[in-house]
């Protein structure tokens, strides 16, 4: 007998390709099957929660109250600062415009118009003048 | 922070409850794909350790066997760029031919031989038609439970894997490797 004749008779499954399908896909399965694998970490759960102690309460109130008042200086900042500046929409400031009228030791002249200051000063409307003499 | 030892124990019970149930389909996937045995175990063990990492980022997966399966598939494609990177276009099946210096025994040189005409007419065929055909011979999957697995009904699933019978058994007769049909 040939060599190729007892291949011939040692081919699995040689006149039905059902079953050669099965054997051929049975041989490729792994055996045994390879067990579960075994990842290093452990799956994340949700954190156990730890006791308050006073000292923690206390840390964590502390990170609150300096963010607080980091918050609040940055406010108080900004409107403190707010003064020091000059509004950009009036085109010439000056100290002088923003004094009261009475400080300035002048008065506005108004054409027609007489001022407070002026009818005060006016001797004209004090009625007429009497005589010294 | 580590977890309660309960929940960790119950955690690797369930892992290992899904690796027992569906790992033979993660691999079937896989194998249907590249019909290499040893690339289709990395491919499932890669596919569980994915699962393990997305349940320790804290991910609710609905579904764990259809995302299981997704992901295999997923991972099937990466390794076919990442197999033309390393190999070219030279498939590392031509490595296969090399003649060993341990003399294997007539049977089963004579089993290796047909098998491999086997794995031969099946990378040639459809990659839907070696899905159908690995998950009813390797896993012995009927109709139903493969019209479950693929999304199709169990009609479709008839008629591709009898197509796919047909297409593999002309080829082996034409080949020789089958004698009757």
């Amino acid at each position: 007998m040939t060599q190729s004749k007892i291949a011939e008779k040692l081919r699995p499954s040689a006149d039905d390709p059902e079953l050669l399908l099965a054997e051929f896909f049975r041989s490729e399965l792994p055996d045994p099957w390879p067990a579960c694998p075994r990842p290093l970490s452990t799956p994340g759960v949700l954190p156990l929660r730890r006791k308050l102690t006073w000292g923690r309460l206390l840390l964590r109130a502390g990170r609150r109250i300096a963010a607080a008042a980091v918050v609040a200086g940055m406010v108080v900042g900004y409107v403190a600062m707010q003064g020091w500046f000059v509004d950009p929409q009036q085109p010439f400031p000056s100290l002088m415009d923003n004094r009261p009228e009475r400080e300035m030791g002048f008065n506005k002249l108004v054409p027609g118009k007489a001022t407070e200051n002026s009818k005060k000063d006016d001797p004209a409307e004090d009625g007429p003048k009497k005589d010294i003499h | 922070m580590k977890p309660s030892p309960r929940a960790a124990e119950r955690q690797r019970a369930d892992f290992e409850a899904l690796h027992q149930r569906h790992s033979r389909e993660v691999w079937a996937l896989a194998y249907a794909r590249w019909l290499n045995a040893e690339v289709a175990l990395d491919i499932m063990q890669e596919t569980f350790l994915r699962l393990w990492r997305q349940w320790q980022q804290g991910e609710n997966i609905v579904n764990p066997r259809a995302w299981l399966l997704r992901v295999a598939r997923n991972l099937a494609e990466d390794h076919a760029k990442s197999a033309f990177r390393r190999n070219g276009t030279q498939p590392p099946a031509t490595m296969n031919g090399v003649k060993t210096h341990d003399a294997a025994p007539l049977e089963r040189m004579a089993r290796e031989e047909t098998f491999g005409q086997v794995r031969q007419m099946l990378s040639e065929l459809a990659p839907a038609d070696r899905e159908i055909l690995t998950l009813r011979y390797a896993l012995d999957y009927d109709a139903s439970a493969i019209a479950a697995m693929l999304h199709i009904n169990a009609s479709a699933v008839h008629m591709r894997l009898s197509r796919a019978r047909q297409r593999l058994a002309e080829r082996l007769t034409a080949e020789g490797v089958v004698q009757v049909l």
